[in-house]
């Protein structure tokens, strides 16, 4: 018992600390590091970034406030007109082409006495010499390639012995 | 040894939890801002563009002032009644039918429509579509919408002369529409008022488009600033389309040359 060394297992325990410490402590933080490294260039990164996009932030701004100006304006303007216009030019129906269907579609016997334009819509009140003459005009009117909807009303007889009706349809473009 | 078994997967362990809370968030926001910068970058390209275009389009205008002008006269800024009652008199003279009667009608005046930019995807006027260039305008634009005078007219004359004056109407140096064409046939109010046997009335309601000047606040998205030029064919084409003289009077061999009478 008297020759039992107490001292060799501090010794161990201190040899292996100062092992811990000079060899493999930084070994073991290598990936911690590497972290920290990653996140630090991240934060660099993002903060160049940051002052790029601040950058071009401002340059929009600046760019855009000098846009608006008064050529702006009339640039736009113009084409503004332009559009109205164009867009009128391409859904104007010219009032004669009713009239030129009226003058292809209209038969002998028949007049119309009144017209109405609106639209595509024309209204008509025909007038006839016999019941006949009327019969053949609705029918020339329905056979028509360009009308569409023919309403015929109000068939009746004047006093003057004729007769006469009204019609409503639309042409197509 | 205990030390070292346990210092090791802490290390690791504190590794990633470091990596999962600050380093990825990080790279999640330099992708977001990569991905701002590139767009921000698209916007700043889109507005450099624009301004190049408008001085190429302004000096378009400066080349072709004539055509600039032609345009601004027939869809003037203002009202013009002096303009509507002289040209429908000529018309009416060189037409040969009698003018009877001429009223411009009173118009309440249009409210200028202000178009926040969310709502631009429905309009309807093609100056306001949305673009697709990404670009976040908080401003208002504001529009004018075309603003129309009615004026109602009378005539008498017979039917071909009616006609000559309707397709001059049509073709009036005016930004026009006719609403309303009534044509009947004259009847003498008096038994002692003589009517020629083939003269017709005719009662028209047309309206004649200004608008003032247009009015844009900050606002990039008009489609316009993305063009290079003008399209001034249209305007060659009004053009030619309202000096174009009043078509032949021809009639189908089919037809009547005047429906009103038997």
């Amino acid at each position: 018992m008297v020759n039992t060394n107490l001292f060799q297992t501090k010794e161990a325990g201190e040899k292996a600390a100062s092992g811990l410490l000079n060899k493999n402590f930084f070994i073991y933080l290598v990936p911690l590091v590497a972290v920290l490294i990653v996140y630090g260039a991240g934060k660099i990164w993002s903060q160049s970034l940051d002052g790029q996009k601040t950058g071009l932030e401002s340059g929009i701004e600046r760019e855009s406030s000098d846009l608006f100006n008064k050529d702006t304006e009339r640039v736009a303007d113009f084409q503004h007109r332009l559009d109205e216009i164009g867009a009128s030019i391409s859904t104007r129906r010219n009032p004669l082409d009713f009239l030129r269907w009226l003058e292809q579609n209209i038969i002998a016997g028949a007049a119309v006495s009144k017209l109405e334009l609106s639209g595509d819509n024309l209204k008509m009140e025909i007038a006839a010499d016999n019941y006949m003459t009327i019969a053949k005009q609705i029918l020339a009117f329905k056979k028509s390639e360009s009308s569409r909807d023919v309403r015929i009303s109000a068939l009746s007889r004047d006093s003057k012995g004729g007769v006469g009706f009204s019609a409503e349809i639309s042409l197509r473009k | 040894m205990k030390l070292k078994i346990i210092f090791f997967p802490l290390a690791l362990a504190f590794s990633v939890y470091f990596a999962i809370a600050f380093v990825w968030p990080e790279f999640v926001k330099i992708q977001q801002t990569q991905k701002d910068i590139a767009e921000k970058q698209k916007i700043l390209d889109s507005v450099r563009q624009k301004k190049t275009n408008i001085v190429s389009l302004k000096k378009m205008l400066d080349e072709n002032h004539e055509k600039a002008a032609f345009v601004e006269s027939y869809y003037p800024r203002e009202k013009q009644e002096e303009r509507f009652v002289s040209e429908i008199n000529n018309l009416a003279a060189s037409s040969g039918v009698v003018l009877l009667d001429l009223s411009i009608k009173e118009q309440p005046k249009a409210p200028i429509a202000a178009v926040k930019k969310e709502d631009d995807a429905q309009s309807q006027n093609a100056l306001f579509r949305k673009s697709n260039d990404g670009q976040s305008l908080t401003e208002e634009t504001v529009r004018n919408p075309v603003q129309y005078s009615g004026v109602k007219i009378s005539i008498a004359g017979d039917y071909d002369r009616v006609k000559i004056f309707l397709e001059k109407i049509y073709k009036i140096g005016l930004l026009n529409r006719i609403n309303l064409v009534s044509i009947e046939k004259s009847v003498p109010k008096e038994e002692t008022e003589k009517v020629a046997a083939n003269t017709l009335s005719a009662n028209l309601e047309v309206e004649f488009g200004h608008s003032p000047v247009l009015m844009v606040k900050k606002d990039a998205t008009l489609p316009v600033f993305s063009k290079t030029g003008f399209d001034l064919a249209l305007v060659e084409k009004v053009r030619s389309f309202i000096e174009q003289s009043a078509s032949s009077l021809e009639v189908s061999p089919s037809g009547k040359a005047n429906p009103f009478v038997f």
